[in-house]
């Protein structure tokens, strides 16, 4: 098979499943979620193929083909694909997390009416995020880019009957769709003035184009990758996000979606590198890094604990883009695919198995959700970057790459607060990771609670595997196999005290949480505890933390990003619907008519009424004299022409059915009737 | 197969579809079927803009009916819930006249098409493309062209003001 | 090439055919179809004469594209009303609509 087809293949998969779905989706019923698991694993196949093309192609791109589909004046319109080492190996993580969570879904939505739409949705979503990271064009991938919106907006919103889904699903479209115009400006920007939009044309865009102009172009591009990936100030889409069913939350917020942003960032990195962009990246990044972690601190709900480390990791990410750590960037995208998957599903079997999204209703599942409660274990290290899962190596990269920025893009003096920042939220990470978990699990049991069914058991267990193996696709220095993969011939260091630092951040906010739970259960059980090292720990840790977390909550930016961002787009929609076309009417056209005729009345009355009279006069006279002839000669006349009329209009009459299919047929009768006559006349 | 082979080939094609998908919209009971026949219908209409070489209307076509057009009359279709005609005859009783003024209509169209296969040259080439279109729309044609703009903002504002729930 | 009287030989019937649909359905929706229908096959018909008398002001075009406009403004329109009459009266069909019965 032609490698091109290959690639052509992973989204075409899915997409046939969405019409295979659409279509007999009634009639195949919960079979529909296997159709879309065996499209799904073709896909996989695929991508397995180009991986180990892009693995022996030494950095040279697998597949480069495109095909014209329109012209525009001077512009062509291409479509097709292009892989190389980055859109292989994105492509091999979104896959694998999908199929998982595809096999997942297939226990949790068991019952659902709308199971064939659920899952006929859900191949279209991953069709476009497969679509979207081998696009050969930017807007190509713009297009993928709002399916992928548009999707979105059907999954979160996928139980409309609840208000604050509709409503979640609604917020999400319209704040993703604040930086999709930035977006679509950006791609205009490329194409006036470089005049392409060929993803390996554009990387070169440096060679040729001002960097004013680039800048420009890639701030705004920027702006479409903040509102995908939910980064500050575009972040307030996702917590709300989470009223979709939890299998959307584990794809959309953790492989798929929020990876875009990122993904594109790192599409057009060559032309962020040149354009200066990279500063404004790190600093949004690192800003919804810190920003999230705090706001997870005293997050009481499972899923949005999770949404807001989203965000935070996502900054993680882009703050490495934007220091330089383009492979640190992409292997933390890799393995946070893994692991945030894993938590959402895990997250949303204790949502199964307990009923409830609340940690402070749970407690104790340990005991009844045995394997549930293992790989949550291991989801919540990894992400809280505790050796040798795999989320503390890419934590690792990307410290590194802060510390030590790429020369060209950074300096050290903007690099070492960004590191400092970045090291303090790996803490709070650990901490608010395993405050849940110890919330969630140990303790007194609260509720009764049952282990999920196997279906949504295996997928977990697998990703849970991947966590903690997926680490060694990058080893520094050992095996760096990814960067080898991202960019041939760049060697990068390990730093072995760095490691050893980060390791002990993760432990001490994994010891807080630890010393937390326990004042927790102890205040709970007896409330004259002794005073011991937790108290100390809980002065000097936790109380600052919980008061800035608290004072974030209170300033409450969600709100006044609401209110100056979404709003006013509300605003206008209602101006219009309010906009009362009546009164406008009335206004103009009513007043001004009426102001006419009482202008007019009084031309009548003075200058007309009084010719009027005359004449009426001088014809009084003529009348008279007439009266006599009249009434002899013309009244039979003009009866004669009255019945004529009657007996016309009688008939005629039937025409006027009232029926306007009958009125249609005889305005097109008509019609050709005067056709014949004009033709006839004109001869 | 030559450019000559290829786009008779197209145009047949073209043809058939556009014919059978208006023939397959009028008489399916269904008004969902009927729209998706719509669209397979627009769509060819769009293939055909492209074989005049008119890309620009081709896109168009493309975009507005066989997407938007198509999907506003699905949301129609769906919230009138009468998706299955309950009538128990499809046609109306003017039927027979309406075929009277179809053959009223065929007579001159024939005509003129007899003339113009005569005078037509057999071989075209479009006068220009998007460019010169766009040029010939901001210029000589701009009046019109506002006036259309105003036209559909019109339309834009009153659908939505029809369409509204009373409030 | 296709001749451009194929193209118009083609727009002629589809013109007819949907003339006589939008006559005779019973179904305000498909009635509104038809009318689509219609004024695509004029535009083809313009787009055809175009090319066919090479005509370097773009008329031909510039016509289809004010016949797409048309056609949008009025589908818009169409389905705003069948949407309001169906809510006042429940019924998309023809035959309802005869208020106007003198």
């Amino acid at each position: 098979m032609p490698v091109a087809l290959t690639a052509a293949l992973v989204p075409i998969l899915p997409a046939a499943a969405f019409v295979l779905l659409v279509v007999f989706g009634r009639r195949l019923g919960e079979r529909s979620g296997w159709v879309a698991i065996g499209a799904l694993a073709g896909s996989l196949a695929c991508a397995v193929v180009l991986l180990v093309r892009a693995l022996s192609a030494e950095g040279e791109p697998v597949v480069h083909a495109t095909f014209r589909w329109a012209t525009i004046g001077r512009f062509g319109l291409d479509f097709g694909v292009y892989v190389d080492g980055l859109s292989a190996s994105v492509l091999l993580m979104v896959a694998i997390v999908a199929l998982m969570v595809f096999v997942y879904a297939t226990g949790y939505m068991h019952g659902d009416p709308r199971y064939p739409w659920f899952f006929a949705v859900f191949s279209l979503f991953t069709c476009s995020m497969f679509a979207l990271v081998t696009s050969a064009n930017l807007l190509q991938l713009m297009v993928f880019w709002e399916v992928m919106g548009l999707c979105s907006y059907l999954l979160i919103g996928f139980w409309f009957e609840r208000e604050e889904a509709r409503r979640a699903s609604i917020k999400a479209f319209l704040t993703t769709r604040v930086g999709d115009m930035g977006f679509l400006l950006g791609v205009v920007v490329l194409l006036a003035r470089v005049g392409t939009l060929d993803i390996p044309v554009l990387m070169r865009a440096g060679e040729t184009t001002a960097r004013p102009v680039l800048l420009i172009a890639c701030l705004l591009l920027f702006c479409g990758a903040v509102g995908k990936s939910a980064q500050f100030p575009l972040h307030i889409w996702l917590p709300d996000a989470m009223a979709g069913p939890t299998p959307v939350s584990g794809l959309l917020h953790s492989a798929t979606m929020v990876a875009a942003g990122v993904f594109l960032v790192a599409r057009m990195y060559p032309v962020f590198e040149v354009s200066g962009a990279l500063p404004f990246v790190a600093g949004a990044g690192i800003a919804s890094a810190v920003f999230g972690a705090s706001l997870a601190l005293t997050e009481t709900d499972i899923k949005r604990t999770l949404a807001y480390s989203t965000m935070s990791q996502l900054g993680y990410m882009m703050a490495a883009l934007g220091m330089g750590g383009y492979v640190a960037a992409v292997f933390h995208l890799i393995t946070h695919g893994f692991f945030k998957s894993l938590l959402f599903l895990s997250a949303g079997s204790v949502i199964h198995g307990s009923e409830t999204q609340d940690v402070r209703e749970m407690g104790g599942l340990a005991k009844t959700m045995k394997i549930t409660s293992i790989v949550y274990l291991v989801g919540a290290l990894a992400l809280a970057g505790i050796p040798p899962l795999a989320g503390f190596f890419s934590k690792d990269a990307i410290l590194v790459s802060m510390w030590a920025p790429d020369a060209k893009v950074a300096t050290q003096a903007l690099g070492h607060p960004l590191f400092f920042a970045a090291l303090a939220t790996a803490m709070l990470t650990a901490f608010y990771m395993f405050r849940q978990y110890f919330m969630v699990f140990t303790g007194p049991e609260q509720r009764h609670a049952h282990e999920s069914p196997r279906a949504m058991l295996v997928p977990m267990v697998v990703l849970a595997v991947l966590t903690s193996v997926a680490g060694a696709i990058n080893l520094p220095g050992l095996f760096p196999k990814l960067g080898e993969l991202l960019v041939p011939g760049e060697v990068e260091n390990a730093l072995w005290w760095l490691m050893l630092l980060s390791a002990s951040a993760a432990a001490t906010g994994v010891y807080i949480a630890w010393e937390q739970n326990r004042s927790r259960l102890e205040g709970a059980h007896d409330r004259n505890g002794t005073f011991g090292l937790e108290r100390v720990y809980g002065s000097v840790f936790i109380q600052p933390v919980f008061a800035v977390s608290d004072f974030l909550r209170r300033l409450n930016i969600d709100d006044i990003v609401q209110r100056t961002v979404l709003d006013p787009v509300v605003a206008t929609s209602d101006f219009l619907r309010r906009m009362d076309i009546d009164v406008v009417y009335m206004a103009v056209f009513v007043r001004l008519t009426s102001a006419l005729a009482e202008g007019l009345s009084r031309v009548d009355v003075y200058v007309i009424d009084g010719a009027v009279n005359l004449i009426g006069r001088a014809g009084l006279r003529i009348a008279a004299a007439l009266r006599l002839v009249d009434i002899r000669a013309i009244d039979g006349g003009v009866n004669a022409v009255g019945g004529g009329t009657a007996a016309i209009g009688g008939w005629l009459k039937r025409l006027q059915t009232g029926v306007v299919a009958n009125y249609a047929l005889f305005m097109l009768l008509f019609g050709i009737i005067i056709f014949y006559v004009a033709k006839g006349l004109a001869r | 197969m030559g450019a000559e082979a290829t786009s008779w080939f197209l145009f047949t094609l073209m043809a058939v579809v556009i014919v059978g998908c208006s023939v397959a919209m009028m008489l399916s009971r269904n008004f969902v079927h009927s729209a998706v026949f719509l669209a397979g219908a627009l769509l060819s209409f769009a293939g055909l803009y492209a074989l005049l070489d008119a890309t620009f209307l081709a896109l168009l076509q493309l975009f507005i009916y066989a997407g938007a057009v198509t999907v506003v009359v699905v949301f129609v279709v769906m919230l009138t819930s009468t998706s299955v005609v309950a009538f128990d005859s499809l046609l109306q009783r003017q039927t027979w006249l309406a075929l009277a003024v179809g053959v009223a209509f065929a007579i001159p169209l024939i005509d003129a098409l007899r003339t113009l296969a005569a005078a037509l040259p057999l071989a075209a080439t479009a006068p220009g493309g998007t460019e010169e279109l766009a040029r010939a729309l901001l210029t000589t044609y701009v009046a019109p062209f506002e006036i259309s703009s105003a036209i559909l903002l019109a339309a834009l504002v009153g659908a939505i003001y029809l369409a509204r729930e009373a409030s | 090439m296709v001749p451009p009287i194929a193209f118009l030989i083609l727009g002629a019937v589809v013109f007819l055919l949907a003339m006589i649909g939008f006559l005779t359905r019973r179904s305000l929706v498909q009635a509104l179809m038809c009318l689509e229908l219609m004024t695509s096959a004029v535009a083809l018909t313009f787009l055809a004469l175009g090319r066919a008398l090479g005509d370097r002001s773009m008329t031909g075009m510039v016509f289809a594209t004010f016949c797409m406009v048309i056609s949008a403004a009025e589908i818009g329109m169409g389905l705003a009303l069948v949407l309001l009459y169906f809510r006042k009266h429940g019924s998309t069909s023809t035959d309802d609509l005869d208020l106007m019965k003198g």
